[in-house]
């Protein structure tokens, strides 16, 4: 293999589960990991509807080769006390390669999560993870009482069926408060492996 | 937020007093008839504070951190300041811990009119939002910005008299309640999150703001007169509560409560039209929270009047009459170190000081610290009433050694603990401990003031942990390195963590 580590492991769990997570992985050969704190929206509409049902998350995020990563899924498929879902993307050139599933990546300008979840339910989406980040800024960035002021944005990470993620993708595209430019950028992953966990429980 | 995190949360809070309360009730101070109301009391605080809490994070959060964010963007000092005052001042209207004081005042003391009190407290909020504002946007050092104000209040409680000193330093223990507090914080958060390297001045728009009803109140009796306080307006009045029917009290609830968010309500809608632009998923859903905050206060209030305020009132009356002064001040003790353990913003401080101090600190520690200043705290309020000795003292002396600790403290921990004063006096002290003391005291003239010194403990304890902080990191640059490189390395630690810091303190006040 050319490249040692060539996927990148995004597992999100209920808040506190991190390092248990982390701790199978490290076990399992992985080096090392980023965890940061991210909201898990509504997955029933109802509750979302309602404002009901957000549920607090964490990320986590690791670097690492295909032996590895099938490792982890092994090892975690025996872990009952971890909430969440683990879905191992690739930047892997292999045209033969089926994904069933693709991670939607979408960064606007903060307070659009919950209108753009409502759009990507609605075209089939079952649930998505959201954080907070902050942008880099560019030149034109305003200036107020001699501070700069830098861009707040929200990062919302949707897993779905390839089949149904263009059709999310427009949705999301679509919507009337995104239609400004500038306002945000969104991309698509291939997911090679993709495990709900503990999904007798959900 | 999911309502069982929040149920779960609120039910840890209020769970330890009820079994206290029970193991009284079978023991020393049977309570008879009002137990039923106690119990059912205590069912509908924690299903109206859960409510209340989950409805605050999808509402009112959103909107200080957008608010924030906007103003800092539309570069208008004065547009900023505008709305941080009429913003500050409708949130404390609807703040259901500044009701149940009011309330609590009136129903001592008639002379005082509970809305006008209540005016102030939001009068006084509104002006200290903006000081604060102002004091992150000038980047003024806040040991100072405090130090002035202090003095300030000093001179004023001074000439307003014990009574009404301490009415005023429990009013800004209680507008820092449950809905103003998140709101501070993220419009404090807004502000400075957006810009790049001021993320550690964020801490501090609450303690300061918190200054404001103090001052607002000792003006207030200056010039409203003394007021004529400590008639030892009859406890009966209290009481009365319990002949009206839990349906009749709700409904009397939604009826001031309404009164309340009333304001709120139409300054949210309009800032949406005017500012904000929420889209329009998220403006349904910031509705749905408000609603929810509005039925979970009304739901609140309701236990609180129902079975708590009358519970707490009868346990320090018979306690009081029938035992020793020790057994009071050992009892304050237990139901402080319990009540500090259970409000939930208390665990938030903790995580806090943790991330903060990259674990340098344990949290145990920090409880540790805050359970002994409280239960002091409590335990002083009670001294205080049973040998009469006169609250200024209590204030000089509590808000002097915070002022004088914020000299050696580092000022990330100054920012904190005057941003905490608020957090160990919850909903819990307004309502159980408040009314304890009231029936331990027996008269207006020296039942209030518990809040306030219970606000000003975290003051201290935190900027205790503080100095013991920039000690220990002191020794573990080495000896060598000299005074000022230590204290460097803790200011440029904390403008690194600032960040994760605020934005996790958002999150876990919200989350209470």
């Amino acid at each position: 293999m050319l490249f040692l580590r060539n996927n990148l492991l995004v597992a999100i769990v209920d808040r506190g589960h991190a390092e248990r997570f982390f701790a199978i992985a490290k076990k399992e050969g992985a080096g090392g990991g980023t965890i940061f704190p991210a909201k898990g929206t509504a997955t029933n509409s109802i509750l979302a509807a309602l404002g009901l049902g957000d549920k607090s998350k964490e990320v986590v995020l690791i670097l690492l080769d295909d032996d590895t990563a099938y490792r982890i899924f092994n090892a975690v498929r025996s872990e009952d006390r971890i909430q969440g879902v683990l879905a191992l993307l690739t930047n892997e050139e292999e045209k033969d390669m089926d994904c069933k599933w693709k991670m939607i990546t979408v960064i606007v300008n903060t307070g659009y999560a919950d209108d753009i979840m409502d759009a990507a339910r609605k075209a089939g989406a079952t649930g998505g993870t959201v954080t907070h980040a902050r942008g880099t800024g560019t030149a034109e960035d305003a200036h107020f009482l001699g501070v700069t002021i830098v861009p707040e944005k929200e990062m919302i990470m949707i897993l779905a069926e390839s089949d149904k993620s263009q059709a999310i993708i427009d949705a999301i595209s679509n919507l009337e408060c995104l239609d400004e430019p500038g306002i945000g950028i969104i991309y698509t992953n291939d997911v090679k492996e993709f495990r709900n966990l503990n999904s007798k429980k959900r | 937020m999911d309502f069982v995190g929040k149920l779960k949360e609120t039910l840890y809070s209020v769970l330890p007093i009820v079994g206290v309360v029970l193991v009284l009730n079978f023991t020393i101070a049977p309570l008879g008839e009002s137990l039923a109301p106690f119990l059912l009391g205590a069912v509908f605080l924690v299903l109206g504070l859960s409510l209340f809490l989950a409805g605050t994070d999808i509402g009112m959060v959103p909107i200080g951190e957008k608010l924030g964010y906007v103003l800092a963007h539309k570069r208008s000092t004065v547009l900023m300041l505008v709305i941080g005052f009429i913003v500050g001042f409708c949130v404390t209207f609807a703040e259901p811990d500044v009701s149940v004081l009011a309330s609590q005042v009136h129903s001592l003391n008639p002379s005082i009119n509970q809305q006008f009190l209540v005016f102030m407290i939001a009068l006084g909020l509104g002006v200290f939002v903006d000081i604060g504002l102002l004091r992150i946007l000038k980047r003024l050092p806040l040991k100072w910005v405090l130090m002035v104000f202090y003095v300030i209040v000093f001179v004023l409680v001074a000439f307003a008299g014990q009574s009404m000193a301490s009415i005023a330093f429990d009013a800004s223990g209680a507008t820092t309640g449950p809905l103003a507090v998140p709101f501070l914080l993220a419009l404090g958060l807004g502000v400075s999150s957006a810009t790049k390297d001021g993320q550690d001045s964020s801490f501090g728009l609450t303690g300061v703001a918190s200054i404001g009803p103090i001052l607002a109140v000792a003006l207030m009796a200056i010039f409203a007169g003394r007021g004529g306080a400590g008639e030892s307006a009859s406890l009966a009045s209290g009481e009365t509560a319990h002949a009206l029917s839990l349906w009749g009290v709700m409904l009397e609830k939604i009826k001031t409560t309404a009164i309340g968010f009333g304001p709120l309500a139409a300054i949210i809608i309009i800032l949406q039209f005017a500012l904000l632009h929420f889209p329009t998923v998220k403006f349904r859903k910031i509705i749905f929270g408000i609603v929810y905050s509005f039925v979970g206060i009304v739901v609140f209030l309701t236990g609180v009047d129902y079975g708590f305020v009358g519970v707490g009132r009868q346990l320090g009356q018979m306690i009081s009459a029938n035992y020793s002064p020790v057994v009071v001040v050992g009892l304050a003790l237990v139901f402080g170190g319990i009540v500090v353990c259970a409000e939930p913003a208390v665990w938030v401080l903790k995580n806090q000081v943790e991330t903060v101090t990259a674990g340098r600190i344990k949290g145990s520690l920090v409880m540790m610290f805050l359970c002994i200043g409280v239960a002091g705290a409590v335990a002083l309020a009670m001294v205080r009433i049973l040998f009469e000795i006169n609250y200024l003292w209590f204030v000089f002396i509590g808000v002097g050694l915070a002022l004088v600790l914020t000299l050696f403290s580092p000022p990330l921990f100054t920012g904190i603990a005057f941003d905490s004063g608020g957090v160990a006096s919850g909903p819990m002290s307004t309502t159980f401990l408040l009314s304890f003391a009231l029936g331990v005291s027996g008269s207006a003239e020296l039942g209030f003031g518990l809040v306030g010194l219970i606000a000003i403990s975290p003051l201290i304890a935190i900027q205790i942990l503080g100095i013991i902080f920039r000690v220990k990191e002191k020794k573990g640059r080495g000896s060598t390195a000299g005074g000022d490189v230590p204290s460097g390395a803790v200011a440029s630690g904390a403008v690194a963590s600032g960040a994760v810091a605020a934005k996790e303190a958002k999150n876990a006040v919200s989350e209470k």
